[in-house]
């Protein structure tokens, strides 16, 4: 058995050795640099790009704006049966007009990254300025500029109502209504994108670029150029993060392979920090303005919810402009029994960077507002916050349970994870921890957070939600070799999750040989035929669900082969640890190197898919302690307890990892991270020296607690665990500070300033 | 004008003619082939740059070749040892699953490295918390790249 595991990861030894290869990496020689003009404008017509300085330069190779792009199609997420939405498409490079800081304008090619940029400081563009709607307030102004031709910046327009949300609030002892802020915040992978572009002379071209979705990647580039699919190659080497911002296919990546093709050169783009911090997508930014009513008991009775999504200038592609949009308000009521729920929610045009996914899209805001809520109508009904919990969590005994927004919850025990997460954080000791904390000057809380995060979306969600980009599952190849060893290729990159190693133990343990003897390619489109990539939390339930068949096909086959090479009935074989062998009479055998070797060429090479057709809900409870100091305002995460359920876990050690990485990114989203901008557009957080990541010193050790429960419905009964992290975490830590505080804290981050204006308008402190 | 910087990269002197405005990190990736020393931010915050020089951690993004001309520099590809046995660091941060992506990974290990060098074992968690806080790691959440310098530090000196 080496499913379930704490292995330690095949794919360390080369990062450890600083022999990884990252984009940047690969070297090919005479490959031309790009470097990207960007408007410094937030919105603005473009009057005249004069490029011809920047062409003189010596080591300049041309420099390509719109213009030169002729029958070039701009870039479009595909949607279907979408109501109430426009959906608007983005130009490779800006045409008329730019509408944020940051889009490309024209494009270099140099002999060397030094003098690409410097060629780019030189293309002077002449700029009308135009109005900007930079914030939601101005984008959603009667005399807004229009960003687009959709007769108002409110780009999607998406209702839920269920149950009588009227009839509840009427009859309601408890009603709590309160605005809620989360800014953008941006993902900030430590390797910035990048991309490789090496035509072949043929017509063939290969692009390695640091993506979540190769697949998706390859899709868009020969969609868009008008290239046949098999003309274009795309490889993901080692990718140094992603966290969703990977996961959509960018108009750099199609513009280095038209470039690539146009010149027939190799070009290659890496991305400097302060243009990822600009232009990279970015996630969250909402204002909910949203109403609970409970009965005095502190039972939740219905949500009602008002929500702003700022979409940015353009669609991402392939998921367009509704993640946020579609993805918060059906899953406000969390892992709560609430049986009505009104939300309208509006995806708004901005001009700002796009919006894209990142890290626990929709359900890092929506478990913030439930979170901060619950605690609410505890302190108004006097009750304590985890007993409120209980009070109105999803028992086990309730599962599956179809929520008000239509959300299928399949199995587990919520209840127990909080009462675990209590356990782990010493709940039963926390007034003794006040008093302790008081006397050395601070205000110690304690804060909690259930949640739930859907994982491993199939076609049929993304159907429903009129998303026809993105794919609902993911492929698996499975090849015996020669020497009885096998070689996986799924459409599923690793972007620091070990999949590598991850796969190896699922493919071993279905296969029935030693972990050492499976190896995980990277990810190589030629290698399989398609698929969604790694993003929503999938890859183990749909790569996981594709590697079991394909796996299957295998087996069968041995089994075939055993039967007519030992004339044993297939059903006397068993398969244990690499051989076919007789059962009851272990020395009649055959390795499966034997068995690969005496059939004919591909026997043993079988590729499957695999689309969840129920969506794995993950669910957990997060509890964190925090010392606020009253005289700097300053929070310190002393303690943090991370209780989850991702059903089977293929290895424990991993999914630790997964966890307590998401929850720094969660607790960063508390307490640091804002992608600021100007009321005007300007991008204010371009370096981090101003978009704070959190380091080892602002985030504490974590107690982890795990449950187990396989959701049965799906192959291998795996739920995803790559975002839970970031989705309990902002809540956990403002419930922990709003409770040292003893005032409410709905707006993150919380930084220091908003501690103090809480702490003045609250009077002294205790 | 370009001009011929010489330095010592792992014990081996490399040469090349740059613009004197070169970062050290383009020159140990770009002219001496040394692609482990990564970038993350070009301005000196995430330390994934981080290299010994003359023994001392700095960040590579924020030096000019020519000012390390002359000097020593060491990277990560000089820890494990020729056959590949990793360096007790580096093995310490494998058994600890302290690397996921592992782009910010060889600049936290020069970096820990320097401070053991420099002022020897950290004496508590809050000491590792503190000297491992000038690199920034996005995927692990820091538990157990700390653990690791534990399991290092206990390795390194079993008595205490």
């Amino acid at each position: 058995v080496s499913v379930g595991d704490r292995r330690l990861r095949v794919e360390d030894a080369p990062l450890l050795r600083g022999a990884g290869e990252f984009v940047d990496d690969i070297g090919v020689d005479g490959a031309l640099h790009l470097a990207f003009v960007r408007s410094d404008r937030p919105h603005a017509r473009v009057e005249r790009i004069d490029v011809e300085a920047a062409t003189r330069l010596p080591s300049v190779f041309a420099v390509v704006t719109a213009a030169d792009l002729d029958g070039v199609a701009e870039v479009c997420a595909p949607f279907d049966g979408c109501k109430r939405y426009h959906n608007p498409s983005r130009p490779l490079l800006a045409t008329e007009r730019v509408r944020f800081v940051g889009e490309a304008v024209a494009v270099v090619l140099a002999e060397s990254r030094y003098a690409a940029e410097d060629a780019a400081e030189l293309v002077v563009v002449d700029y009308e300025d135009l109005p900007a709607a930079a914030t939601l307030e101005q984008a959603l102004a009667p005399d807004a500029p229009e960003l687009h031709p959709a007769g108002s910046n409110v780009l999607i327009e998406h209702t839920l109502e269920t149950g009588d949300v009227d009839g509840a609030f009427a009859g309601a002892d408890i009603v709590v209504e309160r605005r809620f802020l989360v800014p953008r915040e941006t993902a900030s992978p430590l390797e910035p994108r990048g991309v490789l572009a090496v035509p072949d002379g043929n017509g063939r071209v290969t692009l390695w670029t640091s993506t979540q979705g190769p697949h998706q990647a390859k899709r868009l580039i020969s969609e868009t150029l008008g290239v046949d699919p098999g003309r274009v190659r795309v490889l993901a080497p080692h990718v140094g993060g992603g966290f969703g911002q990977k996961a959509s296919v960018y108009p750099e990546e199609v513009l280095a392979v038209w470039l690539a093709l146009r010149f027939a050169r190799a070009v290659k783009w890496m991305e400097d920090r302060r243009e990822n911090l600009i232009v990279g997508n970015q996630g969250r930014g909402q204002v909910l303005d949203v109403r609970v009513a409970a009965s005095a008991d502190a039972r939740l009775l219905a949500i009602d919810a008002q929500v702003l999504c700022d979409v940015g200038a353009y669609g991402v592609w392939p998921q367009g402009h509704v993640l946020e949009t579609q993805g918060t308000p059906g899953m406000l009521p969390g892992p709560y029994r609430i049986p009505a729920l009104r939300a309208v929610s509006r995806g708004v045009a901005t001009n700002k960077a796009p919006c894209g996914p990142y890290r626990g899209v929709g359900m890092a805001v929506a478990a913030f507002v439930h979170e901060r809520l619950v605690d609410m109508v505890a302190h108004e009904a006097g009750v304590d916050p985890v007993e409120a919990r209980r009070r109105n969590l999803v028992n086990a005994d309730q599962l599956p349970y179809e929520s008000a927004a239509g959300h299928r919850y399949d199995s587990g025990d919520y209840p127990r994870a909080l009462e675990l997460a209590c356990e782990r954080i010493g709940y039963d000791r926390i007034e003794e921890a006040r008093a302790e904390a008081q006397r050395r000057g601070l205000l110690l809380g304690v804060g909690f957070a259930s949640y739930l995060e859907f994982s491993g979306v199939g076609s049929w969600v993304f159907k429903r939600r009129g998303m026809a980009g993105p794919r609902g599952y993911d492929d698996a190849r499975v090849a015996l070799q020669e020497d009885g060893t096998a070689i996986v290729w799924t459409s599923l990159p690793s972007m620091g999750q070990g999949l590598h190693t991850t796969f190896a133990q699922l493919a071993a343990e279905e296969l029935r040989l030693p972990v050492e003897d499976v190896r995980v390619e990277l990810v190589d489109t030629d290698a399989v035929p398609d698929g969604n990539g790694s993003y929503a939390s999938r890859s183990a339930i749909s790569g996981g669900g594709a590697l079991i068949r394909a796996a299957e096909t295998v087996r069968e086959r041995l089994l075939e082969a055993a039967e007519r090479e030992l004339e044993i009935h297939a059903a006397d074989l068993e398969l244990v640890d690499g051989r076919v062998r007789a059962r009851g009479a272990p020395a009649v055998e055959r390795t499966y190197g034997e068995l690969v070797r005496a059939s004919p060429p591909g026997r043993f090479d079988a590729t499957d898919r695999y689309d969840p057709h129920l969506t794995a809900y993950s669910y957990g409870s997060h509890a964190a302690v925090v010392e606020v100091d009253p005289a700097t305002g300053a929070v310190e995460v002393v303690r943090y307890a991370i209780v989850e359920d991702c059903g089977r876990m293929i290895n424990p050690t991993i999914v630790e990892g997964q966890s307590q990485g998401a929850v720094a990114q969660g607790i960063g989203a508390a307490l640091l991270e804002e992608a600021a901008f100007s009321e005007d557009g300007q991008p204010l957080s371009t370096s981090f020296m101003d978009y704070l990541l959190p380091t080892a010193a602002d985030v504490p050790p974590f107690v982890m607690g795990h449950l187990e429960h396989p959701p049965p419905e799906l192959l291998g009964g795996f739920r995803g665990v790559g975002e839970s992290g970031c989705i309990g975490a902002p809540a956990a830590v403002a419930n922990a500070v709003a409770d040292a505080l003893g005032a409410e804290v709905n707006e993150i981050p919380i930084t220091p300033e908003k501690v103090l204006e809480a702490l003045a308008a609250r009077g002294r402190p205790r | 004008v370009k001009r011929l910087v010489r330095l010592e990269i792992n014990g081996e002197t490399v040469e090349a003619t740059v613009e004197p405005r070169k970062l050290l990190a383009d020159f140990i990736r770009e002219d001496a082939g040394l692609t482990g020393t990564h970038l993350g931010c070009e301005h000196g915050v995430c330390g994934a740059c981080t290299i010994l020089l003359d023994g001392v951690a700095v960040r590579s993004c924020l030096l000019f070749a020519p000012q390390a001309e002359g000097r020593s520099v060491t990277t990560v590809e000089a820890l494990a040892a020729a056959d590949g046995t990793l360096h007790p660091l580096q093995q310490a941060f494998h058994e600890e699953h302290a690397l996921q992506c592992g782009f910010c990974t060889p600049g936290f290990l020069l970096s820990i490295l320097s401070y053991f060098e420099r002022f020897g074992p950290p004496a508590d968690e809050h000491e590792i918390r503190e000297l491992l806080s000038g690199n920034i790691c996005r995927c692990t959440g820091y538990h157990n790249i700390v653990k690791a310098v534990q399991l290092y530090g206990r390795r390194l000196s079993p008595a205490s």
